[in-house]
Parts: structure tokens; sequence; C-alpha cells
């Protein structure tokens, strides 16, 4: 009884790490491209009516895909509401790479508005956010805060 | 004169040769048991409420007793009868009950491949949320949401690819979420049912990775109050908690109440910086930020026992309220993360949820028939509370009320359900049943993430539970699904407005716009199962269970299209999706001679439309998004084996050992596609023992020592968009004594959770996204003190 018992412990393991072998998880890309932001640089400060000159690296193992530049306040919501003296900026701006480059030197220059509809331009922290991903849909985020305006110290 | 002097004689003989024979049956743990089928040659009786059976005229003799209750092992039992007699029998319950300190075996008739848990498996093994506590179950894991709250996972899948029931009747709250755990107090548990498997014929959608079955309908003894007052405290996240339970039984009503309270404050990490989005944030203190919260929940149960007719009536109300870490909704500014000096404080971003339910479950018994009514109401109230923002600039303006209430899901389910249970012999019973449910689903808030939606479903289900030989039992059925679901449409003007003052045409503005669309949607689904159990020895069994499962879509996955502001993703629903379907074969292997238990448990899960989230590689318009990822369907493979090692030595030391490793990927005919399935333990080995230093010195009834280790292997086979997470080995310790001064009783327990302090990250852990590592080192100390008049079980 015992030896039946243990053989068919045997088959079902061989049965089922056969299974599991079948598998291919070579051909999967799961790494994800690299961003190294050069310029600007954490809580770094610009006058509304100033460029930023954005400098980045992007890089990956097998092919690069496309990109998303995205600047939006960092403020948590807080101020301002139901005053509408100020506008918020918001700027986005996405663009592909050639098909096929495993490295990429980014570099463009954002004019910082000093009126949004009208409104001059609310002054405080912006989140600069760069989205890149690889031809496979492997997407890396990259964060850095901007001050517009005087930097307040924190 | 003669006439006379006969009578009493005659009267004494016939006194003499007709005996009474009443008697008590009852449980191992000497709960009464109801409803037996007490057969002796053509005589049958049934035991009443308290367990009582009574054959008022029998003649001497020699009889041969069957006593037959649907769930027990059936006893035969020869008693010779001269003059009136009270017997007493015991029956043992037919499914294995898995306490902590003991490997016991008996002849099983459960085909499928469950286990059930009592309470002092659930008391020994608390740590802070009830998914958690289960989690020494091999295949079995916990998503947390910080510290307080987790929900399960059942060999890979979870949210609506496992359920939860209680008393029968299906949990519903927001299972399709990540950041909220299970709305049930984990004091109030009587007994879970771990289903590992299709639980699809019982059930209906979700049940596709298994079930946890709950129970708390358990009836007390008659004449009896008893109870337990549990006092605990946590260091990691200061947690302090209370619970009460109590349980009175006269004769045919009883009676049950609890409540539980706990509170919590930000729990301790062992680090002072997380790296999120290339970005440090500091954790001051090594606290997490908000991570604060409390609960509290009461129940009560009013219940009726005959033999004819057995009703329970239970209601429970469930609240939490838990703050996130302010960067799990976004980037955090900096000086939200500061300390405030406040451990205990619960700020914006914050979430509460409300859980009422009522059931009432009712069995009429034709024995050993019976028929069953259950029916329940449930409202899942859940809110997202954080400072008012708008992503959309200056379009969106403060809403008038409830500023700061970002989200607002409002869940009522309503559901039936008539089962008839038909015995036609005691080898061959057969199972009817009829299962309907119906929700609502209504939304506020200024944030949308969930449209609103009506769904119903409609089912009929028939097994047959077949004992073909005492060591062949078989058990198949069919179950038919009828579904239908209408979500409503949802129209952001904000964003409209927003897309349109940054340069998006009109079209393109409406598009996004349109958060949710208007939907109605119809499933037919068929599915069966079968399993047989094979016990060729004593020491050896078999389980081997095949099924289809299937899921309905979630009106998320039907309707939605916007920034998911949890997972910070762009989601778009996919109106086309059709049922997920999935086909599983489960095997387990049972060898347990002496005091040995082996288990080894392989499974195959095949999923011809896995529903997925694909990557899209467009850039999403909207603020703070990245690529759109679609929902999506293709074929799946999961698959993997649970192994479990017990063993006692000399009758004090209990050593035991769990691994758990599953593999599973995506079929597509594209190779470069076949991505693993998010959210996949990795390979867990988990070791404890427990060893008993003592019984019955001096106060201490008994004082035991346990030490555990969890090791888990790197999870480098992630979905795409997941993170490589790195093994892991921690360690725990624990003391447990019952103490005992007269009639005082009470049970300390004291553990050590991650004793080295070390910093680790758990790949299904929700702020796992969030590169917060898991908690610290935790002592924990729970004291337990038994009320009433019979010892608690």
């Amino acid at each position: 009884m015992k030896n039946i018992g243990l053989s068919i412990i045997g088959i079902v393991i061989c049965a089922f790490s056969f299974q599991a072998c079948a598998g291919d998880d070579e051909a999967v890309d799961t790494e994800k491209p690299v961003i190294v932001l050069d310029s600007p640089t954490e809580h770094q400060a610009f006058l509304p009516g100033e460029s930023i000159g954005l400098e980045a690296g992007f890089y990956d193992n097998l092919a690069l895909g496309s990109y998303k530049i995205e600047i939006h306040i960092g403020e948590d919501g807080h101020t301002h509401k139901g005053m509408e003296e100020f506008g918020e900026w918001f700027y986005t701006k996405t663009g592909a790479i050639e098909p096929g480059l495993k490295s990429f030197d980014f570099l463009d220059t954002i004019e910082i508005p000093l009126t949004i509809n009208g409104l001059p331009i609310e002054e405080g922290h912006y989140h600069l956010g760069i989205y890149l991903t690889d031809a496979a849909g492997n997407e890396r985020q990259a964060f850095t805060e901007i001050v517009v305006g005087e930097d307040d110290g924190h | 004169m003669l006439i006379f002097a006969f009578v009493p004689v005659l009267l004494g003989m016939n006194a003499y040769s007709q005996i009474q024979i009443s008697g008590k049956i009852t449980d191992e743990r000497k709960n009464p048991l109801t409803g037996v089928q007490v057969k002796i040659n053509d005589n049958e009786s049934f035991t009443d409420s308290s367990g009582y059976f009574h054959f008022p005229s029998l003649k001497k003799g020699t009889y041969v007793f069957h006593l037959f209750l649907d769930g027990f092992n059936e006893k035969v039992e020869e008693v010779e009868a001269h003059q009136n007699q009270i017997l007493h029998f015991t029956l043992s319950r037919n499914i294995l009950v898995l306490e902590e300190t003991l490997i016991s075996h008996s002849h099983k008739t459960t085909v499928q491949n469950s286990e059930t848990l009592n309470r002092e498996f659930l008391y020994s093994e608390y740590s802070g949320s009830l998914a958690k506590s289960l989690e020494k179950i091999p295949g079995i894991q916990a998503m947390e949401i910080g510290s307080g709250t987790s929900k399960p996972i059942i060999r890979g899948l979870g949210f609506n690819r496992i359920l939860v029931a209680e008393n029968g009747i299906k949990q519903e709250g927001q299972q399709w979420g990540a950041d909220h755990g299970l709305e049930i107090n984990p004091w109030n548990v009587e007994e879970v049912q771990i289903l590992k498997g299709s639980g699809t014929l019982a059930y209906g959608s979700d049940a596709i990775g298994g079930v946890i079955a709950l129970n708390n309908n358990s009836k007390p003894l008659p004449n009896s109050f008893s109870g337990d007052w549990i006092l605990f405290g946590r260091s990691m996240n200061q947690a302090l908690g209370s619970s009460i339970n109590l349980r009175y039984r006269k004769q045919d009503f009883y009676y049950k109440f609890s409540a539980a309270y706990t509170d919590f404050a930000d729990y301790s990490i062992p680090t002072d910086e997380i790296i999120y989005l290339t970005r440090k944030i500091p954790i001051y203190n090594e606290k997490l930020k908000n991570t604060a919260g409390k609960e509290h929940s009461m129940s009560a149960q009013l219940g009726y026992v005959s033999s004819g007719f057995e009703s329970v009536l239970s209601w429970s109300n469930f609240y939490q309220k838990i703050g996130f870490f302010p960067g799990a909704h976004g980037i955090p500014a900096l000086e939200r993360v500061q300390d405030d000096g406040d451990r205990r404080n619960i700020g914006f971003p914050y979430q509460n949820v409300n859980h009422f339910k009522l059931s009432s479950e009712n069995t009429i018994k034709f024995h050993p028939n019976t028929l069953q009514f259950l029916f329940g109401f449930q409202n899942n109230h859940r809110q997202e509370w954080s400072l008012f923002h708008t992503h959309y600039g200056n379009s969106q303006p403060l809403p008038k009320t409830d500023p700061n209430l970002e989200l607002d899901f409002n869940l009522h389910s309503f559901d039936a359900h008539v089962k008839f249970q038909y015995l036609f012999s005691r080898k061959n019973k057969v199972s009817a049943g009829v299962q309907s449910q119906f929700q609502k689903n209504s939304i506020k808030g200024y944030n949308f993430l969930l449209p609103e939606f009506n769904r119903f479903n409609i089912a009929a289900y028939l097994t047959h539970e077949w004992e073909i030989h005492p060591k062949w039992n078989l058990d198949y059925g069919i179950r038919f699904d009828y579904s239908a679901i209408e979500i409503q449409d949802f129209y952001d003007e904000y964003l409209y407005r927003f897309l349109s003052e940054n340069g998006h045409s009109e079209e393109q503005a409406a598009e996004f716009a349109q958060r949710s669309i208007e939907l109605e949607k119809s499933y037919k689904n068929f599915n069966f199962s079968a399993g047989v159990l094979y016990q060729p020895g004593r020491n050896l069994d078999f389980n081997l269970n095949v099924g289809s499962s299937f899921r309905m879509p979630s009106a998320i996955e039907l309707a939605s299209n916007g920034i998911h502001h949890g997972s910070f993703r762009h989601e778009k629903g996919n109106p086309n999706l059709n049922t997920e379907r999935g086909w599983t074969a489960d095997l387990k292997i049972s060898y347990h001679p002496q005091d040995w238990n082996f288990e080894l448990n392989p499974y195959v899960y095949y999923f011809s439309n896995y529903i997925f989230l694909e990557p899209s590689g467009v850039f999403s318009p909207l603020p703070h998004g990245g690529q759109v990822y679609g929902y999506n369907q293709s074929k799946a493979l999961l698959t993997g084996a649970e192994l479990k090692i017990e063993k006692q030595f000399w009758e004090r030391l209990d050593a035991f050992l769990g691994v758990a490793y599953l593999y599973n990927r995506q079929i597509q005919s594209d190779q470069s596609k076949n991505y693993p399935l998010p959210f996949s333990p990795p390979l867990v080995v988990f070791g404890e023992w427990n060893y008993e230093i003592f019984k019955q010195k001096g106060f201490l009834e008994r004082l035991a020592v346990s030490f555990d280790v969890k090791a888990a292997a790197k999870q480098n086979r992630i979905a795409q968009n997941e993170e490589v997470t790195d093994g892991y080995t921690i360690f725990g310790a624990g003391i447990e004594s019952e103490l005992k001064w007269g009639s005082f009783r009470a049970n300390l327990l004291l553990t050590v959770n991650n004793i080295a302090d070390r910093k680790y990250w758990n790949h299904i852990s929700f702020y796992r996204a969030l590169e917060i590592p898991e908690t610290g080192r935790n002592i924990q100390l729970i004291l337990r003190i038994p009320l009433g008049n019979n010892k608690l079980n």
C-alpha cells in the first residue's frame, strides 16, 4: 500500500514539475526602462517666464518606446479654491523614440507661462514627471519637484 | 381471589419484560446533537433539541443501535438491554478539524479539498486581521493594507477570484479593490472552512481560487451560559483591543452576543526613508505616517432548535476607519509625511467602511431530509476622504456638501437561497437548490472610480454525494447561472473642460470625459464539478477534484475609463468582456501513519479567458496618467503545489512544516506576451515547533513555547510593471500558558514576530508598490478569560 501511495506521489510530482518547467519565461521582458534626470534638479526654482532646461538619459535593455513629460501643481489641494485669482499651470508633451534604440538623450526646453487662461500663474511647488515606456510596454516614472516663483524653503 | 393474586404478578411480569431505553447523543465536545436518527430493528427515534432520544417499550434483549446524522460518522453499537437504561453515545464529526496542537485522523467523507479551523486556531494565530491569521495554511496569503486590515489570497488568486462567506452567505464588500480588507470581526468567528479549488457549485461566481467559509452559527449547550473576554495589544502599531463573546441557552432558544473594539496607531517599519518614483521620502521615527485606525463591531444572534425545525437570526455591524499613508494616493508633499507628534490621529486621506448584515437561516427537517431557507441583507458603505484636490486645474470647483469626500460606494446586496437535501440512503445524498442575489451600488464623491450599477443573479444546482464503497466516495454536480448587470454612465464635465482648455479636440475631450458608459450585459454560465475520495488504507487517502468555475466581469472591468487613484494607472474598461472561465484539477494526497501527517497538494488552473490589464503603449492625456491600460482577456495557466508535514514527538513537541509554490502565466499566441499574473506570491516555507513544557503545576494548567521561521524566495516572475521583490527569512517565537486559580481560568499568549527586526518587502502587500517595507519586530499579548459555567470551545 505504501509503495502504491509513494509511486502515485512520485508520478504526480513529475507531472506537475513538467508543467512548471514547460513554461518559457525567457521570452518575456519585464525589465523597465531607466530614466536618469540631470536637469532640473530637485527643488530648483524658476520665475514665471523663465525656461526649464530638461536633460535626461533614457535607457532600456531591449528597445525604448515612448515618453510623456508632465508638469502639474504639487500642492495637495489646499489654498485658493473658490478664489480663482491664479491659474494652475499644466504642461504635457508626448513623443515616440526612434524604434530599436537602447539609449536616448532627451533634451527639451519648457517655457513657464506668465498667465494661464488670463490669470497670473499660480506660484508654488510643481511636480515634473517623466513617463517612459519600452517597446514591450514596461513603464518607468520619475518625478522631481520644482518651484515656480520664489523658493519658500521646503 | 386467585385472580387478584395473579394480576400484580402479570403486571409485574409485563413491567419486567418491557423496558425503556433512553439516551443522550453528543459530539466529542459534549454538545448535544439534534435530529440524530436512532434505529434499532424497525424502531426509529430522533433526538430532540437537548440531544435526547427515547424508546418507551422494548423487549429485553440485545440491540444493535444505528446512529446517523449528516456530517458525522455513522455509529453502530451493540447494547445488551435487560433493564431500563440511559445510554450515552458520542458521534465524531466526519471533517478533519485542525486544532492548534493535535494531529487527529478519522475516516473521511469530505471529497472536496477543504480544511476546517476552529476558534482555538484563530485565537492562537491571531495577527491583527482575519486573513493574516490564516497564513499558516500553505497556499493562503494575506494582502495587507497597512497593519489593521487585509484580504485573503488563495494560490495567488484574490479579489473577485476567491469568495468569502459567512454562515453560507457570500460576503459582499468591494472585493475588486486592493486598498481595503475584509469587513469581519475576527473574534466572532467560531469556525473557518477553507476550500481550495473551485467552489462554484455551492457559491457561483468568483469562487475560482477557493472559498473561505466563516461560521458562527454553532449552538450553545442547553442550560448553559458561556463566553469569553479577550484583551490584546500589539507593539508595532500600539494596537489595543478587547472583545467579548457571550452565549446563552435555556432549552430550545439560544442567544449570542459579541462586541469588539480595536484602536491602533501608525505602524512602525524598520527604515527611515523610502524611495518612491525616484524620490526620497523620509519616514520620521520609523513610523509610517497616517496609518492609524480603529475598528468596532457588534453582533447578536437568536436561535431556535427543535427536532423538526431550526432557525437562526443573525445581525452584525462592523465599522472601520483607517488612514492612508499620504503617498498611497499620489506623490506626497514632503510636509505631509512629517511627524505631527500624534501617532494615533487619523488625518486625510483615510477610508472608513461600515458593513451591516442581517441574515436568517431556517431548516425544516423531514428526518433525515432537510429543507433550508437562507436570506441575507448586507449593506457595505465605504468612503474615502481626502482633502479636496483636483487634477483639472481651475475647472473643478469645491463641492458644496462634504467637500473632502473623494469616493463613496454604497452597495446593497440581497441574497435568497433555498436548498433541499434528500438522502436516498445513508450512502446517497442529493442536494438541489436555487440561489439568487440582487445588488445595487450607488456612488458619491468628487472623484470617480466605480460606476453605479444593479446586478442580478439566479442559479440552480444539483449535487450528488455518493459513498460507493467505504473506500470510495464520489461527489459531482452541475450548476446553471444567469446573471445580468446594468451599469450607469458617468460624464465628467470638469475633465471635459480641462482637456478642452489644454488643447484637446472636442471629440477627444468628450471621449475621456465619459468616465463610464451605460451598459447592459447578461451572461449565462454552465458549470460542473466532480470529485473522488479514495481511502485505500487507514493511513492514506486521496482527494481528486476537477471542475469548472467562472467569474462575472465587474462594473469597473466592463465600463470604467480613467485614472485609478489607488494604482495611479489609467485603466480602460472593455464592454466586450466575456465571463472569465476556469478549469481546475486539484489532487490532495494525505499520508498519516500514527503521529505523522503528510499532505501533498498539487493543482492546475487553466483559464480560457483570464481578465487582465494590458499596457497599450499609448499615453493618457489625463494629468498624472502614464500609459493607458486596457482590460483584455487571454488564456492563462496557474499551477503549483502545497506540502504540509506535521509530526508529534513524545506527545510534547509538535513540528509543522508548510511549503507553497506556484507558477502562473498568460498563454498568448505571441510568446513574448506570456507574462506572469499579478500579485503572485513567491515560494514560501513555514516551519513551527511547539513544545509543551509541563501540565498542571501549581496555578499553571499548561505552559508551552513555540518557535517559527518563515522564508520566502525572491519573486522575479512578475507581471508587467510590477517590481521584483527580494526573498526574506523572518523568525518568531511565543509562550502560551493556561492559568487556573480555583474556578478562575485565563489563557495568556505572548508572541514575537520578526524577532530580528528585519527589513523586507512582501510582494503582495498593498504598500509594496510604494516601496514600503513590512513591519519590524512586533510583540503581541493576548489575554483570554473564559466566562460562564462551561469551558469554551
